[in-house]
C-alpha cells in the first residue's frame, strides 16, 4: 500500500523518480492511452444523456479508479512511486512544483503559452502531445487563463465544499444546486475542481487536460478531499442508490471498466493507498 | 442505468464525431444545416440561438443549428449547436441549464455558442480544435 503525499513534501529523489516514471510511461505509449480514455469519456458525458466521468455523481469514483490505474502503471515502472497531490489552497504560481526539476513552469505568452523549460518542454523531446483535442503538439500553460479566473480555491472554499453533508442531489448533473459532488466539481458553489483547470489553462482547459502532468496532482487532491469528506460524514454515502436514468447508481458498473468496478467498490481506498 | 446503455452511447458519440470530422463541411454545403449570415438575422428567422458568422481576433467563427443526429450536443432529439473555427469543428454541447460547453474549455459554461466560440479562440491562439485525438 502506498502513501500519497503533498507534492511540497517530496524529497528531491522522489521528485526525480516521479518525473522519470512519467517520461518512461509516455515513451511506452501507455500515457497516451490514458489521455485517450479521458477524451472518450469527456465526449460521452452530457447533462441530458449518459454521464459517467464528469457532471455526474460518479465524477469522484470514476476519477478515483482512473488515477489508481495510472498510479499502478507508474508503479510498474518504479514501485517506489506514488501519486503526489497539489494543494492549491497553499501552493500557487510561485510554488516549487513549477520548478524545472519537477513539472516545469508557466508557458511563454510570446510562444502561445508554450512551456519552454523543464522535463515536459517541447524542446526536450520527452513530451510530444499526440492524443489531443486541439492542434498543439506541445504542452501549454497560461496561469489565470483567458477566463477571468485569477485566484485558486482557498481554504475557505474547501470548508464550504466539505460542509455539504449530502453526497449529491437530483438531477445528478451540472445543475445540481447543492451537494458535495457538484460543489467540489465546481458547477455550483465556490467552484473548486473546474476553477483549477481554468487557472492553469492552456492544455489543462480542454478535453486533453491529462496531457499536462499537473492533471494527476490536481485530481489527486480532489480525491483526497473526497476521502476527507468520507471520514467527516461516516454515515453518508454515495448517491443515487438505484433506478436513476443515465447515471451510475451505487451498485452499477462504471464504464469503461465495467464488471465489478462500481461506485461502491471505490469507496474504501485504504487497501490501495492512504493520504499523508 | 445499464452497462449496455453507457457503452452504446459512447460508441455512438465517437462514431458521430468521426463522421462530423470528415463530412461536416460537405453536409453543410449540401443544405442539411441551416446556415444564417448573422446572429441578428438568425434571431429574426428562428427562435433558436447559436447562429452566427463573424471574424473574431482574425479567426472566422460560425455557428449553426444542426439536427441532433449530426450534432455532439448529447441531446437525443431536436437541434443542437455546431461551431466551426476557420472550418474546423469545435465540439460543443448544450448543458442542462441552457449554457454551452466546448472541448477547448471543457470546465467552463457559456451563455451562448458564440461566447463559447470566442473563448475557444482566446484559449487556442493560432491553434485549431481537433476531434478525438486524431
Ligand atoms: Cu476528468
Ligand atoms: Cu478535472
Amino acid at each position: 500500500m502506498g502513501v500519497r503525499k503533498n507534492q511540497r513534501n517530496l524529497t528531491a529523489t522522489e521528485r526525480a523518480a516521479f518525473v522519470a516514471a512519467l517520461i518512461e510511461l509516455k515513451r511506452r505509449g501507455t500515457y497516451d492511452n490514458f489521455v485517450r480514455q479521458h477524451i472518450d469519456r469527456a465526449n460521452g458525458d452530457s447533462d441530458n444523456g449518459v454521464r459517467i466521468g464528469h457532471r455526474s455523481p460518479s465524477f469522484l469514483p470514476w476519477h478515483r479508479q482512473y488515477l489508481l490505474e495510472f498510479e499502478r502503471a507508474l508503479q510498474a515502472i518504479n514501485p517506489a512511486v506514488n501519486l503526489p497531490y497539489w494543494d492549491w489552497t497553499t501552493d500557487g504560481a510561485s510554488s516549487t512544483m513549477w520548478n524545472t526539476d519537477f513539472l516545469g513552469p508557466n508557458g511563454v505568452a510570446a510562444q502561445n503559452y508554450r512551456v519552454t523549460s523543464g522535463p515536459f518542454a517541447e524542446a526536450g523531446g520527452n513530451w510530444p502531445l499526440t492524443v489531443r483535442s486541439d492542434t498543439a503538439t506541445y504542452l501549454r500553460r497560461n496561469f489565470t487563463g483567458t477566463t477571468g479566473v485569477t485566484t485558486l480555491p482557498t481554504a475557505g472554499d474547501v470548508s464550504t465544499v466539505l460542509a455539504q453533508g449530502t453526497y449529491d442531489v437530483s438531477p445528478w448533473n451540472s445543475t445540481s444546486a447543492s451537494g458535495f459532488r457538484n460543489y467540489l466539481e465546481g458547477f455550483r458553489g465556490p467552484n473548486v475542481h473546474n476553477r483549477v483547470h481554468n487557472w492553469v489553462s492552456g492544455t489543462m482547459a480542454g478535453f486533453g487536460s491529462p496531457n499536462d502532468p499537473v492533471f494527476w496532482l490536481h485530481h489527486c487532491h480532489v480525491d483526497k478531499l473526497w476521502s476527507d469528506w468520507q471520514r467527516r460524514y461516516p454515515a453518508a454515502t454515495y448517491l443515487p442508490s438505484a433506478g436513476t436514468a443515465n447515471v451510475v447508481d451505487i451498485d452499477e458498473a462504471m464504464q469503461p471498466w465495467g464488471g465489478t468496478v462500481t461506485p461502491r467498490s471505490m469507496l474504501n481506498h485504504t487497501a490501495w493507498y492512504t493520504y499523508a | 442505468m445499464s452497462e449496455d446503455t453507457a457503452a452504446g452511447t459512447s460508441r455512438r458519440t465517437i462514431l458521430q464525431a468521426g463522421l462530423l470530422a470528415t463530412t461536416g463541411l460537405a453536409v453543410a454545403a449540401a443544405g442539411a444545416y441551416q446556415v444564417f449570415t448573422g446572429e441578428d438575422k438568425a434571431e429574426a428567422a428562428v427562435p433558436a440561438p447559436g447562429t452566427f458568422d463573424e471574424t473574431y481576433r482574425g479567426r472566422r467563427i460560425t455557428g449553426q443549428q444542426a439536427p441532433a443526429v449530426h450534432s455532439l450536443s448529447g441531446g437525443h432529439h431536436g437541434y443542437g449547436p455546431v461551431i466551426h473555427i476557420d472550418g474546423h469543428e469545435l465540439h460543443v454541447m448544450a448543458n442542462g441549464d441552457g449554457t454551452f460547453t466546448t472541448s477547448v474549455n471543457h470546465y467552463e459554461s457559456f451563455r451562448t455558442p458564440r461566447e463559447a466560440a470566442r473563448r475557444a479562440v482566446d484559449t487556442l491562439g493560432d491553434l485549431s480544435p481537433q476531434q478525438i485525438g486524431n
